[in-house]
């Protein structure tokens, strides 16, 4: 009986999670509306201007131009560009995926792709913190 | 937008998802408890299992790529919001970050000519220090190997996750400097095991990276002539 209330209840809260989630849409399109329109504008300007730039870095500069000189549509914007930048890792997953087919040429040169991977992250790593570091000391 | 391709997001965002939950349950903040490495071998093995082949599925998810260039675009909130927080300080930031990522193109593709390695190799190398959805945008724009260097950048990710941290910590250097070498040199993966431990470190390791990347997409035009 109890069980049975409870599952029910299960049921009711699942309807509601999806109603709930269903309602979220409408706040998270002017995010995704802007990122669209900085991307489509993004890459005109990177064809127009012949820029040696991506077009998504040239709308990333734009949303980021636009968000700074307009603070209202900050939170405005925030859910749809927040679900979209979580997308991010799943996003790189299929090119990741394909570095199986590139198994031959690292299997041939893995010792050199280590230590440059290993011994050049280190070395900016450490570059970038002391310069930090150090700017901080001078004021 | 074909059956195939369909098909191919919804695997993958699934994947994702259900390993990035597990991973936060199970491995809070570890760096080895990376979704993207985890989520890729489980593709694989759903791949080999169903006998799909990897190119096949890597072409049918490439519409994929489209969205991908609106999470960079999307980047944009989080910097705003962490240039806003960082103040009088982003001078300092910017130059830090400048000098890391400097160092990281020029030594790595330095260090991938002494060695003699192979032209691709040498072109995805050179974006190893920029966050994924950057070096892939700057492998299309210039038709570099951009699966290679993808894989090449979470490596990086993770190498540096592990390493650079706890070495810092040792050398007596603050969060905040920490966050920002870490959010350089390992992009997204170190950002995101550190948002979980600190978060004046993790916020200056999302401004770095979201830095980085811009900073890279536009020293790499100049020697991309020099490796191409």
């Amino acid at each position: 009986m109890g069980s049975k209330r409870r599952a029910g209840g299960r049921h009711g809260f699942s309807g509601g999670f999806v109603r709930a989630r269903l309602r979220c849409i409408p706040r998270l399109l002017p995010g995704i509306a802007g990122a669209v329109l900085c991307l489509f504008a993004g890459r005109a300007l990177v064809t127009w201007a012949d820029l040696p730039l991506p077009g998504a870095v040239a709308g990333l500069v734009l949303y980021a131009a636009v968000l700074l000189v307009l603070p209202p549509l900050r939170s405005l914007a925030e859910p749809g560009a927040a679900l979209l930048t979580g997308l991010l890792g799943a996003l790189i997953v299929p090119p990741f995926v394909g570095l199986v087919l590139f198994a031959p040429l690292l299997q041939a040169n893995w010792q050199p792709v280590a230590a440059i991977l290993i011994l050049t992250t280190l070395l900016s790593g450490f570059v970038t913190a002391f310069l930090y570091r150090a700017m901080g000391r001078r004021g | 937008m074909s059956l195939a391709s369909i098909g191919a997001a919804i695997l993958t965002i699934a994947v994702f998802w259900g390993v990035r939950m597990l991973a936060d349950g199970a491995a809070r903040g570890h760096p080895l408890a990376n979704p993207v490495l985890w989520s890729a071998v489980v593709v694989v093995a759903l791949l080999r299992i169903g006998d799909i082949g990897i190119a096949a599925y890597r072409d049918a998810a490439r519409p994929l790529l489209t969205l991908l260039d609106l999470s960079v675009v999307a980047l944009a909130m989080p910097l705003v919001a962490s240039v806003r927080s960082a103040g009088r300080q982003i001078g300092h930031v910017l130059l830090a970050l400048v000098g890391g990522g400097v160092t990281a193109m020029a030594s790595a593709v330095g260090l991938a000519c002494l060695f003699g390695l192979s032209r691709p190799l040498v072109q995805a190398l050179s974006v190893k220090s920029i966050s994924s959805g950057f070096a892939i945008a700057l492998m299309d724009r210039f038709g570099g190997p951009a699966p290679l260097a993808a894989g090449l950048v979470v490596t990086t990710g993770m190498i540096g996750a592990l390493t650079l941290p706890p070495i810092l910590k040792r050398l007596g250097y603050r969060d905040e400097e920490m966050g920002l070498a870490t959010g350089q040199a390992a992009h997204i993966v170190g950002t995101d095991a550190l948002l979980r431990r600190s978060r004046t470190a993790g916020a200056h390791a999302a401004l770095a990276m979201a830095l980085s990347g811009l900073i890279g997409a536009a020293l790499l035009p100049l020697i991309w002539p020099l490796i191409s």
